[in-house]
């Protein structure tokens, strides 16, 4: 037993859920096929640590402590089920199920604690082709992160309860469904692993505009999803999209400490102080960006990466070299074509001068996507004063549809100045 | 199915409707209220609590009080109500709601009476 001095057993308990909470449900859940009853193993475990390590002092090995007890809750259950002789329970029996860790899969385990790692395979079963897109990236937070609804729903815009039902909905039809737990063959890999990118990106996407408090749950969201994009990166070392996402995410995140003045004004990104942009998130997105260029494998995620890259420059050459971004978001259009890249290029044309040009490429947009998408106002907005057209409209809609306040004050001062 | 968006303001907020930052103030509400547009079909603005009279009657007796029942910083500036396909919707559209960021606001689907 270790001597508790540092944290309390509490704050140990939820220590360990926080670094092991993804790979022991991801185990569990290899081992017993459902995910709601490797759930429901483990939280039984977390409670009994809760009780149990005040009294008798916090233990060695939290994740092989947290395993025995889940592992012996799961057994207890499915003998439960057993017994139940339920035809209809496509749970595999308990004599299926090796709810030992094998010496071999231990020696699989990255991290030397026992626990083979299974998150990657989890992975791929939240964001498998047969979940509704829309609850894939909730399913990975609270599964992968052991996030609650309410930290979800507050991020995501959905009531706590809400969420919480549509997960349970999707846990059983993953079970019911049989989907598989694996990680899909060679041929199939690089298109379920876009699947599982874009959740990952819709985690960091959640609130990346409006929420810069680093508090708020959008903008905690984002610092899980750079965790994830990590793990993608470690997990799957062969591909190079893992390092563009992860890249991506780190040099967005890099210049989050600038979009805010001391007075807690917003700043916009081609006005922000590059002094207050982390210089060691924008190094671990270069090296993710020229690691993935090694393995000459282009994508998507690769290029939004270097738009971001081209935009850290400014901190050591003073200048935005629009053109050449606006170059990659034309490339971006053509090999993963998206609302955000069609803004991205507007803007771009915008600031090279080519304003009518821009305003024509916001023009081509579908008209029902872009009624109630805040950026595609602001920027419209934007080129409309540049071109000295009456922008107000624009800007109003631009603004009804900002929850930030600190961005809502900045567009209504850009308005009154147009 | 309709929901209504209890607002709540802080005495800032009231204090802003007719002071030197009344033009702002208008503004985030009109842009806000704007790009709801055809989804609210009902609401008004309140005075501020000091206009409210309070009323309670225990076992028959009555009482009249002037001002919010409560004493809370924050008060009922207004509502809203929208006309929805779901909860998730109505979610959206106030969480751009200006009085959100000030202090808060409160969702409430309405019950139809004249349901099944």
């Amino acid at each position: 037993m270790r001597p508790v001095d540092q944290a309390s057993p509490a704050e140990e308990v939820e220590l360990a859920a926080r670094e092991s909470y993804g790979r022991l449900l991801a185990w569990l859940t290899s081992r017993c096929g459902s995910i709601s009853m490797a759930e429901d193993a483990l939280a039984d475990a977390l409670a009994e640590a809760v009780r149990r390590w005040p009294e008798v002092g916090v233990p060695d090995n939290t994740e092989a402590w947290l395993l025995t007890v889940a592992r012996r809750r799961l057994i207890d259950e499915q003998r439960r089920q057993g017994r139940r002789a339920d035809a209809e329970t496509k749970l595999r029996t308990a004599e299926q199920i090796r709810l030992t860790v094998s010496a071999s899969e231990a020696a699989e385990s990255p991290l030397g604690s026992g626990v083979p790692d299974r998150r990657l395979e989890l992975l791929f079963t939240c964001a498998h082709p047969d979940v509704d897109p829309a609850m894939r990236t909730p399913l990975m937070l609270q599964t992968v992160l052991g996030l609650t609804a309410e930290q979800i729903g507050s991020a995501m815009l959905v009531a706590p309860k809400t969420i919480g039902q549509r997960l349970v909905r999707v846990k059983r039809r993953i079970a019911r469904d049989g989907l598989p737990f694996e990680i899909p063959p060679d041929d199939q890999l690089p298109e379920r692993l876009t699947y599982v990118l874009d959740a990952v990106y819709a985690a960091y996407g959640v609130g990346y505009d409006d929420a810069n408090d680093a508090a708020s749950a959008a903008a905690g969201l984002a610092g899980e999803a750079i965790w994830l994009a990590a793990l993608l990166v470690q997990l799957l070392p062969e591909h190079a999209e893992p390092k563009g996402l992860y890249a991506l995410l780190c040099l967005s995140e890099a210049r989050r400490p600038a979009r805010r003045d001391a007075a807690g004004r917003f700043v916009p990104l081609e006005e922000q102080d590059t002094a207050m942009w982390n210089q060691d998130l924008i190094e671990s997105g270069e090296i993710a960006l020229w690691r993935a260029a090694q393995q000459g494998q282009s994508g998507r995620f690769q290029i939004e990466g270097s738009i971001q890259s081209m935009h850290a420059h400014r901190a050591r050459t003073g200048v935005t070299d629009w053109v050449r971004i606006g170059e990659a978001y034309r490339l971006l259009l053509r090999v993963s074509p998206s609302l955000g890249a069609a803004i991205g290029c507007a803007a771009a044309l915008g600031r090279t001068g080519r304003t009518t040009e821009a305003l024509t490429v916001l023009d081509g947009l579908d008209v029902d996507r872009v009624e109630r998408h805040q950026p595609y106002w602001a920027v419209r907005a934007w080129l409309l004063a540049s071109a000295g057209q009456d922008a107000s409209g624009a800007y109003d809609r631009a603004i009804g549809l900002t929850a930030d306040d600190a961005v809502r004050t900045w567009l209504l001062d850009q308005r009154t100045t147009a | 199915m309709q929901v209504m968006m209890l607002i709540q303001e802080t005495p800032e907020d009231f204090a802003d409707r007719n002071g030197p930052a009344a033009e702002a103030y208008w503004g985030k509400w009109m842009a806000f209220s704007a790009a709801c547009g055809d989804k609210v079909v009902g609401g008004n603005i309140l005075g501020d609590g000091s206009t409210g009279v309070t009323i309670t009657v225990r076992d028959g007796e009555r009482q009249i009080q002037d001002g919010p029942f409560a004493d809370s910083k924050e008060s009922l500036g207004g509502y809203m109500i929208f006309e929805v396909d779901s909860m998730d919707e109505a979610i959206e559209l106030a969480s751009n709601c200006p009085a959100a960021a000030s202090a808060h606001v409160e969702l409430r689907p309405t019950v139809d009476m004249n349901a099944g």
